[in-house]
This record gives structure tokens, C-alpha cells and sequence, in this order.
């Protein structure tokens, strides 16, 4: 069977093909399993192929999820959104007089926005595992902040926003930095 | 001594190791399939993931090359094991038949 009588995988399967993929993968794994569909197709048929092809498209969903969040603007939006808000309640803490533990709370905060920023713009493992672990201390403060809204009689709003929004991003971290790959790989 | 393999992980790597230097994506779900318990399908997600995985780990490098008419120029990464991929290889082999010595093969059933 020559070049111009091959059939090739739908269209519309490649393209999500490569929206699963990360940006470095999205050619060599899309040829790769081109070139298996032309076996597949040419000794089994283009149905069984396809089926083929359509099976391992679900295969990479998972890994999908993680790359579409963080290709996506919505963590990034987030740990700027959060830094900021922490450097706002930091300034407000000097001001205040208030203890240095609130003090090192905004820190906190706003170095995890950092630490995840630079993760996903650079990649580089030490960041990754620093963003990562960095999670619990966020699920933590954000827990102990809730319980302490719960509690006391004061409903403070911008606590609860703030705890929240850290619950999301901590969530978004956890579901993509660990499926980033390295910043570049040897061409 | 760092960190032992896992079974796929060792069955990806011994794949690479195999097909030296046409050790493309295709070649090792090929490869992977060939060497997995018959009926079960080694579906191209989890290879690729782990190759991805293993490269991170610095155990596999890879290179790109040019891509065939055939693929439509797509180009191919190609992977190759490091000296610490062999190193893990080993460490894990030596492990494991440490753990086996002295044990009969196949296990029999516990009554």
C-alpha cells in the first residue's frame, strides 16, 4: 500500500490526540500511533483500527486533565490572585502591629504562589517538589482559618475567600505539576 | 542504592535496552505488549506516561529525530538507557534474586 492510499486515523481524533498531550509529546506520540493505525488498519481493517485508536485516546485522559489545567490560565490567575492577596494582608499585618505569625502566614502564602508560578514557567524538578509539598501547609492554614471562621462570632469574608481560593489552587497544583514534564528534553 | 523499580517500569526500561537504537514510542509499546502476560492489552497512555516518568528520573534520555513519509513527517523521539537506567536495572535484578534465593520456583499453594 503506497503513501497516498493509506488511511489515516479520523481527523478529529488526532486533533484531541494532541490536546492531550503535552506541547513536547504532541508530534512524536501523534506519528507514533499513526504509524500503528497504518498496520492495524492494513492487516485488520480501518473499524478495528479506529476502535484501536479511540482506546488509546482514553488512555491518555488522565494524563489529559493535567495538561489542559495547566496549559490552562486558571492556576497561574490563581497563585497570582493569591500572592497579591497575601502581600495585601502581610503590609495590613506590619501595619497593624499584629503578631509575626500572621505575618509569616502571608509569607507563606505568598511564597507558595511564587514557588508554583516558577513550576510551571520553569519546570524544574527542586520547584515541582517544592510546589507540591508545599500543598499541605496551604491545606492546613486553609483548614485551621475555616475552623476558626466556624468558631468565632466575626465572619470575616475576605478569610474565607482567601481559604478557599488556596483549597483550589492547592487541588490544581496537586492535579498538575506532578504530570508536568522537564522544561526542555535533549532535541 | 536507589530506589528499586517497579514491574513496569522494569518492563519499559527492558524494552529500550532491547530494540538499542530503534527504541522509538511505537517500537517500545510494541515491545511492551510482546513481553506482557498474553490477552493483556498495554494500552499507549501508560507506556508513554512512563517513559516520560523514567526520563524525568534521569533513568532514560531521548532524542528527536527526523520523521518517515510514512507518518506524515512526524518526527520520532528516540530513548536510550543512562548509566543510572542501568544502574537501577541492576540494583533492582540483584535485589529481587537476593529476595528469591533459596525459595523453589514456581511457588506452590499454601494448604
Amino acid at each position: 500500500m503506497n503513501q497516498r492510499e493509506r488511511i489515516n486515523p479520523p481527523v478529529w481524533m488526532e486533533a484531541l490526540l494532541r490536546r492531550l498531550l503535552p506541547a513536547q509529546d504532541r508530534e512524536t506520540i501523534a506519528g507514533d500511533l499513526r504509524e500503528e493505525f497504518h498496520d492495524r488498519a492494513e492487516s485488520h481493517g480501518a473499524g478495528p483500527a479506529k476502535r484501536w485508536y479511540l482506546r488509546q485516546l482514553f488512555s491518555f485522559a488522565p494524563r489529559g486533565v493535567g495538561v489542559a489545567l495547566g496549559d490552562g490560565l486558571i492556576l497561574p490567575m490563581l497563585c497570582g490572585f493569591t500572592g497579591l492577596c497575601a502581600l495585601w494582608l502581610g503590609a495590613m499585618d506590619l501595619r497593624l502591629g499584629h503578631p509575626a505569625s500572621q505575618v509569616a502566614i502571608a509569607a507563606a502564602i505568598l511564597s507558595q504562589a511564587l514557588v508554583t508560578l516558577a513550576a510551571l514557567r520553569l519546570r524544574y524538578k527542586v520547584l515541582r517538589y517544592l510546589s507540591i509539598m508545599g500543598c499541605a501547609t496551604m491545606f492546613w492554614l486553609s483548614g485551621t482559618a475555616l475552623a476558626g471562621l466556624l468558631r468565632g462570632n466575626d465572619f470575616e469574608g475576605y478569610i474565607l475567600l482567601i481559604a478557599l481560593l488556596l483549597i483550589v489552587q492547592s487541588l490544581l497544583t496537586i492535579l498538575t505539576v506532578p504530570w508536568m514534564g522537564p522544561r526542555t528534553k535533549s532535541a | 542504592m536507589a530506589d528499586l523499580l517497579g514491574t513496569f517500569e522494569q518492563i519499559v526500561l527492558l524494552a529500550v535496552l532491547g530494540l538499542e537504537r530503534e527504541a522509538y514510542g511505537r517500537a517500545v509499546l510494541r515491545e511492551v505488549q510482546e513481553s506482557s502476560p498474553k490477552g493483556r492489552t498495554i494500552s499507549a497512555g501508560a507506556v508513554y506516561a512512563t517513559l516520560d516518568r523514567l526520563e524525568g528520573k534521569g533513568l532514560l534520555s531521548s532524542q528527536l529525530e527526523r520523521g518517515t513519509p510514512e507518518r506524515g513527517g512526524l518526527p520520532r523521539r528516540f530513548y536510550s538507557l543512562t548509566a543510572v537506567g542501568v544502574s537501577a536495572l541492576n540494583d533492582t535484578r540483584g535485589a529481587l534474586e537476593k529476595a528469591w534465593r533459596g525459595k523453589r520456583w514456581p511457588l506452590e499453594a499454601m494448604a
